[in-house]
């Protein structure tokens, strides 16, 4: 690992030195250089590139295959994963396949973790997204699901009191009346396995304007790898060698 | 009456530029121009002979002019002059022509060609001639001391008074100077303001069909390897022996390329954002600076805002002891900055960088992020009472325009800032 981080000083060192000259009007700063910046910069590295701008160049390199197991290991947040036996297998794995992220083809999901005001109190949920490719070529985010340990509305649960009986029919679904208009308790007139939509509920709630985001309060993503792991990226922002977006879990999947 | 031909006189200036011989000129507060021979000032009164019309010596208050060139090239800003009169005055003329552009850059050489739509301006120390487009020129002053202003005067005030110390200093430096001068560029590393590409304008075919929606994917890497070897070829091979590059496949690489917007387009579009962040943060320096008067920082404001691609355009400033960040709209984060007054305000940012590809989205625009950190430091009375250490995220839109040109529809492509994400790091 810090042969891996002479290396990468090594190649800013010597940018320095060509440009540092001609320009006061900058400073170096190792932690910062060092940092994962976005996560793109994190695709590149995963990919065994290490691409930056130096004063004002943008410089793009491609590193050789001999350093990737090392470029992989740094993107590896040692203080959030320590099982070393599984982060080995993860990165001989990925670096004897030859595998490579690309963005808006892999199976990258982010999950954004919301503060928004629901009716004057505040609800957390996350958002999950995905890229999705039009047919034109473009591409953009889109959220596919949610997920909140505590939605403001009532989950439907079965109450045996309340359903329209079996012979109702006979009489045009009557008691449809009596439960929807009259006491307003609906649960019990739907099948066994349903589930309410959040998703739904929540888009709806915002298009009555009834719901607005407070703040995002974290971010992270999700990458589904080889289809054996399911990897997470989150931010550190930390004053150390590594900081920036890195990975914070790897999980072994199942397999089928 | 009286108000009539003034307007029409302030459109002809905004219009047309105004080239001027070498003389003095008084440029009135209003905008209007006088040709002349400046015979005193004083806090008060401006005492000139006018070029044309009389002979009489004539007087004018201080507080009705904005600035006044000199033959030699150099200028005083008015009512309050933070230089000296006499010094201005008795300055030498400047060694080389030199254009300001609107982004607060100088760049030197020997004007070639000039005309209202476009600048040539030939670099010795490059040896190239680079084309600025006269939308993106203030003013062009050659050595023999003539000024061709391309912006109304109001206009072009803001930046005179960001730009005095290094036009001073150019008057002082010597003729014959050995050491190789690269055209400056305020706070913009001089290998970028040499490029072509910081000032002129791209235009590239219609990437609509473009197999390829990401920009500056892995086959980018040949072009950016030899971009350091234009650079210095010697440091260049000191790179690729300490990492051991890929050299035999970067030829590959670039010919693999199938996309329109080729590897070169995407390299000046990344520069062209680049160069508008630093256009952005020259314009910070201005707005919070104490020594810039008030029209002047509005001014600097209305410039700076023209860098987005609109106002609704949101900057985000979260701050480190704090939970909640503050999102502003530009116009007023940049006004809210106007109020911070220091005596001297210094900007660096870090070495190291970076941009993202550039992709696609739903409306044909292309889409990146720069991530870039930031020392700014507030002084007063030699001391710094303000420092902080940034990351800012700024988010670069390359924005299509068709136009027709000469009956043919071709796309125009222009690099505008977005939505800025500012984050307190130290």
């Amino acid at each position: 690992m810090k042969t891996f981080y002479v290396l990468v000083i090594l190649i800013q060192l010597s940018i320095v030195d060509v440009y540092s000259q001609a320009l006061e009007n900058s400073f170096y700063d190792e932690t910062w250089s060092l940092k994962v910046k976005q996560i793109d910069d994190f695709v590149d590295r995963f990919n065994n590139e290490l691409n930056f701008i130096s004063n004002g160049n943008i410089i793009k390199n491609k590193l050789p295959p001999e350093t990737r197991s090392k470029l992989l290991s740094s993107l590896i947040y040692s203080e959030n994963v320590k099982n070393t036996e599984l982060v080995n297998e993860f990165v001989n794995l990925v670096d004897a396949k030859g595998y490579y992220l690309k963005f808006g083809d892999d199976d990258i999901k982010c999950i954004l973790s919301l503060a928004s005001i629901y009716y004057e109190k505040q609800f957390n949920f996350n958002f999950h997204l995905k890229i999705e490719k039009l047919n034109d070529g473009s591409m953009k985010w889109v959220i596919v699901d949610v997920n909140s340990t505590s939605y403001p509305w009532n989950t439907i649960a079965q109450n045996p009191q309340k359903f329209i009986n079996p012979s109702n029919h006979n009489l045009r679904f009557s008691n449809l009346f009596r439960i929807i208009n009259g006491e307003n308790d609906i649960q019990g007139i739907f099948e066994e396995s349903f589930e309410l939509d959040n998703l739904s509920i929540i888009i709806h709630e915002i298009m009555r304007g009834n719901m607005a985001i407070k703040s995002i309060t974290d971010v992270n993503y999700s990458f589904k790898i080889l289809d054996k792991y399911k990897v997470l990226v989150s931010y550190f922002d930390t004053s150390g060698k590594q900081s920036g977006w890195l990975i914070s879990n790897i999980e072994k999947l199942e397999s089928r | 009456m009286k108000n009539s031909l003034k307007i029409i006189a302030i459109s002809l200036l905004v219009s047309f530029s105004i080239r001027v011989e070498a003389q003095d000129v008084i440029y009135k507060s209003d905008g209007i121009p006088i040709e002349c021979t400046v015979e005193s000032i004083d806090s008060n009164t401006i005492e000139y002979l006018p070029t044309k019309k009389s002979s009489k010596s004539q007087s004018l208050k201080t507080i009705q002019a904005s600035f006044i060139f000199f033959e030699n090239g150099q200028y005083i800003l008015l009512p309050e002059s933070k230089v000296n009169y006499e010094e201005i005055r008795s300055s030498k003329k400047l060694n080389k022509d030199i254009i300001i552009t609107r982004y607060a850059e100088i760049l030197e050489g020997k004007i070639e060609n000039i005309s209202k739509s476009e600048v040539e301006i030939f670099i010795s120390e490059t040896n190239s001639t680079l084309k600025v487009k006269g939308e993106e020129v203030l003013l062009a002053i050659y050595s023999s001391g003539k000024h061709i202003l391309y912006k109304n005067p109001t206009e072009v005030k803001a930046i005179l008074e960001y730009m005095q110390p290094k036009i001073i200093a150019l008057g002082k430096t010597p003729v014959n100077s050995t050491e190789p001068q690269a055209p400056v560029a305020s706070g913009r590393p001089s290998n970028l303001a040499s490029a072509p590409s910081t000032t002129t304008v791209q235009t590239v075919s219609n990437p609509s069909s473009n197999n390829g929606t990401e920009l500056g994917g892995s086959n980018q890497v040949s072009t950016e390897g030899s971009r350091i070897e234009n650079s210095n070829s010697s440091n260049s091979n000191q790179i690729d022996s300490n990492v051991n590059l890929q050299k035999e496949s970067n030829p590959q690489i670039l010919n693999e390329s199938e996309d329109e917007f080729t590897d070169i387009d995407f390299a000046e579009f990344s520069d062209k954002a680049l160069q508008k962040i630093e256009d952005f943060t020259n314009f910070l320096a201005i707005i919070s600076s104490k020594e810039t008067y008030p029209e002047s920082a509005n001014q600097a404001i209305d410039l700076a805002v023209e860098l987005f691609v609109n106002e609704d355009v949101q900057v985000e400033v979260s701050t480190t002891g704090y939970s909640q960040s503050v999102k502003r709209k530009i116009r007023d984060y940049l006004t809210r900055l106007k109020l911070l007054k220091y005596d001297k305000v210094e900007i660096k940012w870090a070495e190291i960088n970076y941009v993202s590809n550039f992709r696609k989205a739903p409306d044909g625009n292309y889409y990146g992020t720069l991530t870039v950190m930031q020392t700014f430091r507030g002084y007063k009375d030699n001391q710094v009472v303000y420092s902080d250490v940034t990351q800012k995220d700024v988010e670069v839109v390359i924005k299509g325009m068709e136009k027709s040109m000469q009956g043919q529809k071709e796309m125009v492509w222009d690099v505008l800032l977005s939505d800025i994400g500012v984050v307190d790091t130290k």
